[in-house]
């Protein structure tokens, strides 16, 4: 009998359905309803800036890769992912460049030199808004209102209006920002160092209609992508559950508002898709929600008693240096363990 | 009876739910195979020592002749499956790629009917059942082929109070137990009792998969009135019918590592295994034949046979209309455990459970990618394993730390390798890891310790 062709591996033959790009795709969709929101609350700059940095992301991909004399990985999507997280943490003011040198950052080093997907220590993009952070704090200091740009026009970029290199001190001397400029929701409660202003209402911060970065607004946005990735089964509730109830008990304990907490600022992006980065975080389930508790736990101190308003970035940047760690200890239990 | 009342239990941890696959064959009948021309039977369908042969080239035999004996405890006696002429005693391809001394024999023209004996089961003795079993050749048809009468005489030290006839079927495509719960399910209660008899049990489980629905109703309407035996429906996940993951789910027991079923006073048995029990007992027939069932989407038309052992797998795919065009893999056995083969003059023997012809769509071939730590590897290990860490050290050479990350407890279900989004073949990497163990434990084994040079 004639035999046809037939290939031979190691079992299992057959295997379960999704891959790593298509992994990344749904992570990119699940952005979707930021991205937007975002462009719809702070204007055309946040376009910019989304689409800048996926541009840069790309680029630098594409430049480290044949520099390092090893084969383009653009087709796996997580350099166009990263372009979009680091843009999420962007302020709306922020001018493109500081998005070109945050994903160039965030890529190159934190991702490529480090040996790449699946071998980075600290989640790329946080790293990218560490560096923006250390290097352009003026631009970290402003922040527009929410439909600030209904006052002038929605193709309005705020900061080309700032002359010179100072862009805080030129723009405030202009007087140009300084009515539609103000304190974040954080700034606001941080303690001992208060800002003037009202506090948004739950409602404002639940929408998305306060200030902060492009990813720091709108809860209900980040919750309908956080949705469907739990659908799709890449996140499971264990980090962003621990990550967020350690944060309001320790707050509640301070005295605080755990709810004005959780909606502000970088939380809920935060313990949603920065914590849950399957490669920066430990593997075993009892390890995630160590994880998740430590991000809690640094975010709450950092908020409370350190010097930032903000702490969930360098929380999860830690927790990120201490997951080899918890991965080394937490082992699931084998089966048919003898208790010794 | 409403067998949903029933409460469904599962094992823990791990564990994945793939498509079933068992559309094709899970309402077909079993039918004959046709009587192969030839048959070729090896002297290790077992697990333990091969048979040695008690029959030389030229001689003629009847079916259900000894044509090899047992060799030491852990072995099993083989017996001609159809009645001819031994034309050869040499080495033949098996289905995991190496040869194997192998007894051929040819058909004779004319066949004979296997020759029956009427026992009353009941009258006979636990000796008895042991030493038939024995002499019949039974081993565990489920896929791992470990003589069953071993199993049945376990350490005097032992006691076992729960026989446990695993009906799960967890691979996928395989539907040859599920036939043999609807059509010989007489037999398999029959066969149940037996085993409870032959190890002083307290009581058995029948224990069936959720996607089972027909067969779980029939057996429970069989034993209605049975008071020790209890039909228990489990949940449809693999790998559900694993012996230490079905304790676990019934019993709530976890079977050591490195230990066996019986000292957490249990006993499993295949379904097959259990109805060839039977026959052995009450009919007198050593066990000369299986049902397989042949499916995939590249075969023309899928079926359940009832197969001589020793048939080659060519005869049945063409029983089976032959392959298609697109066939890109022919496995023997399930599609999580089963090996790929290429050379279809391979016989069948006690431990194939399945033909299946692959396609291209099935097989859904992805590119290796790195690893992304996702941790499904780690959520899906029945064992409790680390995937991807062991994985890492095998490909470094670092095979103490891949043993101490649990190497050895891996029992090759293939669920790692399934998950995996980056396609990484981590059960090859763990076959490997553990071939390079065996030979590390051998070369220490051949030299004894070097300690005392000096002397």
């Amino acid at each position: 009998m004639e035999q046809n062709k037939v290939f031979i591996t190691s079992s299992p033959h057959f295997s379960a359905k999704g891959s790593v790009p298509e992994a990344m795709k749904d992570v990119i969709f699940a952005l979707i309803p930021i991205s937007f929101m975002s462009i719809y609350i702070f204007g055309l700059n946040a376009l910019l800036l989304i689409i800048v940095s996926i541009v840069s992301a790309i680029l630098s991909d594409m430049f480290i890769r044949k520099v390092l004399g090893k084969k383009s990985t653009i087709g796996d999507w997580s350099a166009i992912l990263t372009g979009i997280f680091v843009a999420l943490t962007l302020p709306p003011i922020a001018p493109w460049w500081v998005a070109v040198s945050g994903t160039f950052v965030a890529i190159v080093v934190a991702k490529e030199l480090l040996g790449g997907l699946g071998y980075n220590i600290f989640n790329p993009a946080l790293v990218g808004r560490a560096f923006i952070h250390a290097s352009y704090g003026g631009i970290l200091s402003i922040w527009l209102a929410p439909f600030w740009w209904k006052t002038t026009s929605f193709f309005d970029l705020a900061y080309p209006k700032a002359i010179g290199n100072n862009i805080v001190a030129a723009s405030l001397q202009a007087g140009i920002l300084d009515n539609i400029t103000g304190a974040t929701p954080l700034a606001l409660i941080k303690p001992g160092l208060e800002a003037v202003g009202t506090k948004p209402s739950y409602l404002e911060m639940f929408l998305g209609f306060t200030r902060g970065s492009l990813g720091e607004t709108s809860a209900l946005a980040l919750l309908i992508g956080a949705a469907y990735l739990i659908y799709k089964g890449h996140i499971n509730l264990r980090i962003p559950i621990s990550f967020i109830a350690v944060l309001s008990a320790v707050v509640m304990i301070s005295g605080g508002d755990p709810l004005y907490h959780t909606l502000s600022g970088g939380v809920i992006i935060g313990a949603f898709f920065m914590a849950t980065d399957w490669v920066t975080s430990p593997v075993t389930p009892k390890g995630e929600i160590i994880f998740g508790i430590g991000c809690g736990l640094l975010t709450a101190l950092i908020r409370l008693y350190g010097g930032y308003s903000e702490g969930v970035y360098f929380a999860i940047l830690l927790m990120n240096a201490v997951t080899p760690l918890i991965d080394r200890y937490i082992r699931p239990k084998r089966f048919g363990e003898v208790p010794a | 009876m409403n067998s949903m009342t029933l409460k469904l239990k599962t094992f823990s941890p791990g564990g994945v739910t793939p498509p079933h696959k068992k559309k094709n064959t899970e309402h077909k009948a079993i039918e004959d195979a046709v009587i192969p021309k030839t048959i070729v039977l090896p002297l290790s369908q077992h697990a333990g020592a091969p048979a040695k042969p008690v029959v030389e080239v030229g001689q003629e035999v009847k079916i259900g002749q000894l044509i090899a004996e047992s060799a030491a405890f852990i072995s099993a006696p083989i017996h001609a499956s159809i009645s001819g002429k031994v034309v050869a005693i040499e080495p033949r391809m098996t289905f995991i790629g190496k040869p194997m001394e192998s007894i051929v024999i040819e058909a004779a023209d004319e066949q004979d009917e296997l020759p029956k004996v009427k026992r009353n089961v009941d009258k006979l003795s636990i000796e008895e059942i042991q030493q038939i079993v024995s002499d019949a050749g039974i081993v565990g048809l489920g896929g791992a082929a470990f003589p069953t009468n071993v199993k049945l005489t376990p350490p005097k030290d032992t006691k076992i109070d729960t026989v446990i006839i695993n009906g799960c079927e967890c691979e996928p495509y395989l539907t040859c137990d599920h036939r043999q719960m609807l059509e010989n399910a007489d037999e398999l209660v029959e066969g149940t009792k037996l085993l409870i008899r032959a190890v002083n049990a307290k009581k058995a489980y029948i224990g069936v998969e959720t996607n089972k629905q027909d067969a779980i109703e029939l057996l429970l309407e069989k034993t209605k009135n049975i008071k020790n035996i209890e039909v228990a429906a489990v949940e449809t996940r693999y790998p559900q019918g694993a012996e230490k993951q079905l304790i676990q789910a019934l019993l709530g027991r976890e079977v050591p590592i490195g230990a066996l079923p019986s000292s957490v006073g249990s006993l499993v048995q295949n379904v097959g295994t259990t109805i060839a029990i039977y026959r052995a007992c009450a009919y007198g027939m050593p066990l000369i034949d299986r049902v397989i069932t042949i499916s995939g989407e590249s075969i023309v038309e899928p079926k359940n046979l009832k197969v001589r052992l020793g048939t080659p797998i060519e005869d049945l795919i063409n029983q089976c209309g032959g392959l298609k065009e697109d066939v890109m893999k022919v496995v023997v056995g399930g599609p999580m455990t089963g090996f790929a083969i290429y050379d279809f003059s391979i016989p069948v023997t006690k431990g194939t459970s399945g033909i299946l012809a692959l396609s291209k769509n099935e097989i859904d071939v992805k590119e290796q990618d790195v690893c992304v730590r996702c941790g499904s590897c780690v959520r899906g290990c029945p064992m409790g394993v680390e995937p991807l860490f062991v994985n890492a050290h095998v490909q470094l050479g670092l095979i103490e730390e891949a043993v101490d990350l649990g190497l050895l407890n891996c029992c090759e279900c293939g669920i790692c390798a399934y998950v995996c989004p980056s396609n990484i073949p981590l059960l090859q990497s763990f076959r490997f890891g553990k071939a390079l163990y065996a030979e590390k434990q051998a070369k220490k084994q051949a030299k004894p310790s070097t300690n005392n040079q000096k002397d």
